[in-house]
């Protein structure tokens, strides 16, 4: 407990400080020339001085069809930009997740690291990850999968809703969405070149390699070119798998991981075509688990007139997720090739300056062809078909007292039936105060394979209601205090259980109930020469919960893996000109976790205590080469080695920890002449 | 445990509310924009003779940083050699003569009653609050979508008493 007074006490003084400092550097210049009347036309509405209002006026489209600055659109967005993952010398995008609230990693099977958002594990289906407007869901399962996958340094802006988003994006967006939006993408204009090597005590932690290429050719033509390899391992240390098996292992030998990305994008005048390969290799000590995933997308924007623009957007991805290989005798163990045809059609009218209507429609197309296994989906099945189709509208309101912003989304899916998800949001900024009261419908669509194992499945449902309060101390300082609820039903659960003959019976079955409400504060600071970012969150299961594989016994206020407190903050200084410093920190309470097993070989439940997450970054922009940019850090100084536990009762003992890891990271950017 | 720990947070939040808000002194929206734009009606509007005194009058209704920089502004310009005097007040009840009346956002309501009391009199009604021409103000300021101030004009209203708005003032007004 004095541990928590201490903490307490400290981050106080870190408001008072700051706001000292803060105050001391609020002297108005009260100089104003005269401006002519054309000088009139370029006058903000609000203060642009600082970078963190820069930030704040910046338009967010993630959570609405329709942009609105960061204290009015209606979400609870977190934005993460390029300059925080160069300071902070992010390995992975995990070490940036982590530090926003709600935020959290567990295990699923085989080590694949997947996301867990408000205690609830939303891997599969419940937080949608696009990347320059693709879906990076696999369609098989609709996982999202992490773990050194993300070429960190080539993005630009990361914005994150951490509420629902399926009125806009459909079934696989129900906890949350994270829209990356990458250097080429975002028409990065020149090349960029970056590296990265993590050492480990007695290995390698991670070597990563990236270019981005963006150059317009002419006004209209413009092209991107984005490659990424890494290789990494998950941990250097001992693994006892939870039935003890098999001898203990080395993970330095047995947790490899190794991406590949390649993100090529072209721009004529309004129309944008993008491609993309994702590929990742997972090893544990028993499989080798590939995804390779494809996707095309093109898009043109008819600006039909002043008032009405219409957008056709065409998607096709094609994947193999989830592919299986036995280690030890190198023979494939399972391989599907899933494929989804996508058309959209979205059209946005605006009546007036106030009133905006956005209408669209969707329809896709999904296949699935077992590689393998001719009985995958059934006897003699190999090719399973599913369509959907989608409509969906949204009205924004602007009026003076607040902007409310209606809209729902109806999806018909050809296996499992419909699903109706409408929301109202009513959000409005008050020069420094703003407010958001937020509430919507969500669902989980169940994947190919959730349908192929339950031909019963029903989509899972949320409602969720959200309030945000803010104030905008000064133009470079701001607190906001968000509380939430979620209650989810028909909760899409994956079991198995084993069968005499040695092998076993998968299913997915609906729950009744589950969910969560808690509380997340974040606090920003941006002055010249540092900034510093606090967040706190808190979560606790609700009391109805009925899916016994989350619960935890000990503690009811849980769900397996994810800790009722977080804590974060992040800092950069710069020290001298070019040389920054940045601390992070990562404070979480007890988890729980499966661990170990009875004497009836049952798995029970284990307690683990509290850690702090501490990291060291420097980054130096070398004098002598403009666009060179040098950094060495160090992650988990404490050396805590935290495992990451499983999110449920699945028969896989916790993932053992890294050791610390130091890191060495070089950045070279040039950029073309006239840009 | 975890009791403790969110009252303790909760106090925590409360004190470090209450500590920014005596401390943080700036503003958010650009009231600077807002007297600037003002100053500039006060030069491409045209008053009547028998309203050109030696001083040129801005009331500000209600509470706004605005003041706070009309006064600054006041103390370093003039209007074509009138003097400007500005003068914060609650309501339409305290308004003596002014050449502009600005309607801070929070008095929106006083409107109507300032219209009346000025119906015969060449003064220039302006509101921070957005649409507030279509109810018989002069001037009334927006915010576009990409954050930037500007303005609509009644061109009737301002007829109507007496006044002139020089064309280029015209010609930057926003219109649907």
């Amino acid at each position: 407990m004095k541990r928590k007074y201490l903490w307490i006490s400290l981050i106080l003084q870190f408001f008072l400080i700051a706001n000292y400092y803060n105050s001391q550097a609020q002297q108005v210049n009260d100089s104003r020339p005269d401006v002519s009347l054309d000088e009139l036309l370029n006058l903000k509405a609000t203060e642009e001085g600082s970078d963190l209002q820069k930030m704040l006026n910046e338009k967010v489209t993630a959570s609405s069809k329709k942009a609105l600055s960061l204290r009015e659109t209606p979400g609870i967005v977190s934005i993460i930009t390029k300059e925080e993952i160069k300071n902070l010398g992010a390995r992975d995008l995990v070490d940036m997740l982590k530090l926003v609230p709600g935020f959290d990693f567990a295990t699923d099977v085989e080590f694949i690291i997947g996301v867990g958002l408000r205690g609830n594990w939303a891997n599969e289906g419940k937080v949608l990850l696009m990347v320059d407007g693709q879906d990076y869901n696999e369609i098989l399962y609709q996982t999202l999968i992490f773990g050194n996958k993300f070429p960190v340094d080539q993005i630009e802006k990361i914005e994150i809703i951490r509420g629902p988003g399926s009125s806009i994006y459909g079934g696989t967006a129900e906890y949350g969405v994270i829209n990356i939006i990458t250097k080429g993408g975002n028409g990065f204009q020149g090349v960029s070149v970056s590296g990265s090597y993590g050492f480990l005590p007695n290995s390698y932690g991670r070597r990563n390699l990236g270019i981005t290429f963006g150059k317009s050719f002419t006004e209209d033509f413009s092209l991107d070119i984005s490659l990424f390899k890494s290789e990494a391992i998950k941990s250097d240390q001992p693994f006892q798998d939870l039935y003890n098996e098999n001898d203990p292992v080395d993970l330095t030998d047995y947790s490899n991981t190794n991406a590949t990305n390649i993100n090529v994008g072209l721009k004529y005048k309004n129309t944008k075509i993008r491609a993309i390969y994702d590929g990742y290799e997972n090893f544990n000590p028993n499989f080798r688990v590939d995804f390779n995933n494809y996707f095309l997308s093109a898009q043109h924007t008819f600006k039909v007139n002043k008032k009405f623009t219409l957008t056709p957007t065409f998607n096709y991805s094609h994947q193999i997720p989830w592919q299986y290989t036995v280690l030890q005798t190198g023979e494939p163990d399972y391989k599907v090739k899933a494929e989804r045809t996508k058309a959209n059609v979205t059209g946005s009218y605006d009546f007036t300056r106030k009133i905006n209507l956005i209408a669209g429609t969707e329809v896709f197309f999904d296949k699935a062809k077992s590689l393998l296994d001719d009985e995958n989906f059934g006897e003699g099945i190999t090719n399973v078909n599913y369509a959907n189709t989608s409509f969906f509208s949204q009205a924004l309101l602007k009026y003076y007292f607040a902007n409310v912003t209606l809209g729902f989304r109806y999806d018909k899916h050809s296996a499992f039936g419909a699903a109706f998800v409408p929301r109202l949001a009513v959000t409005k900024r008050f020069n420094k105060f703003h407010f958001k009261a937020l509430y919507s419908q969500s669902y989980r669509a169940p994947g190919i394979e959730n349908i192929n194992l339950n031909s019963n499945i029903l989509p899972e449902r949320s409602h969720i209601s959200e309030l945000e309060l803010g104030y905008q101390f000064t133009p470079e300082m701001i607190l906001a205090v968000n509380v939430y609820k979620i209650n989810t039903k028909d909760v899409i659960i994956y079991s198995y259980v084993d069968l005499d003959d040695g092998n076993y019976l998968e299913e997915y079955a609906n729950f009744d109930k589950s969910g969560t409400s808690g509380i997340e504060v974040v606090y920003k600071i941006k002055q010249a020469r540092w900034n510093a970012n606090l967040t706190y969150s808190f979560y606790q299961a609700n009391k109805n919960n009925t899916v016994d594989t989350y619960m935890v016994e000990p503690n009811p206020n849980l769900f397996v893996a994810f800790p009722g407190h977080k804590f974060t903050s992040s800092a950069s200084f710069e020290i001298l000109h070019g040389l920054r410093l940045n601390p992070s920190l990562v404070y979480e309470t007890e988890r729980y976790g499966y661990n170990q097993i009875n004497e009836e070989e049952i798995p029970v439940l284990s307690r683990f205590a509290p850690y702090t997450l501490v990291n060291l970054f420097v980054n130096y922009d070398l004098p002598c080469v403009e666009g060179l940019t040098t950094g060495i850090g160090a992650y988990d100084l404490l050396n805590e080695k935290e495992p990451v536990l499983q999110a449920y009762n699945g028969d896989y003992a916790p993932v053992s920890g890294r050791s610390r890891e130091f890191l060495l990271k070089l950045s070279y950017q040039i950029p073309f002449k006239g840009n | 445990m975890n009791k403790n720990f969110f009252y303790i947070f909760s106090v925590a939040l409360a004190l470090l509310s209450f500590g920014p808000c005596q401390l943080g002194t700036a503003q958010i929206s650009n009231y600077k924009a807002y007297s600037i734009f003002i100053y500039s009606f006060s030069k491409y509007v045209h008053w009547p003779p028998e309203a050109n005194n030696k001083e040129f009058k801005i009331a500000v209704v209600g509470k706004s940083q605005v003041f706070d920089e009309l006064s600054t502004m006041a103390q370093t310009k003039n209007r074509e050699g009138q003097k400007i005097v500005v003068t914060q007040v609650n309501d339409a009840e305290d308004i003596d003569f002014a050449h502009i009346v600005y309607i801070t956002e929070g008095k929106s309501s006083t409107l109507a009653g300032i219209l009346a009391k000025t119906s015969t009199t060449p003064v220039l009604v302006i509101t921070e609050r957005d649409g507030l021409i279509k109810k018989g103000a002069g001037i009334s300021f927006l915010i576009t979508e990409e954050n930037s101030l500007r303005f609509e004009l009644n061109e009737e209203a301002i007829a109507k008493r007496n006044l002139k708005v020089a064309k280029n003032l015209q010609t930057l007004a926003y219109k649907e």
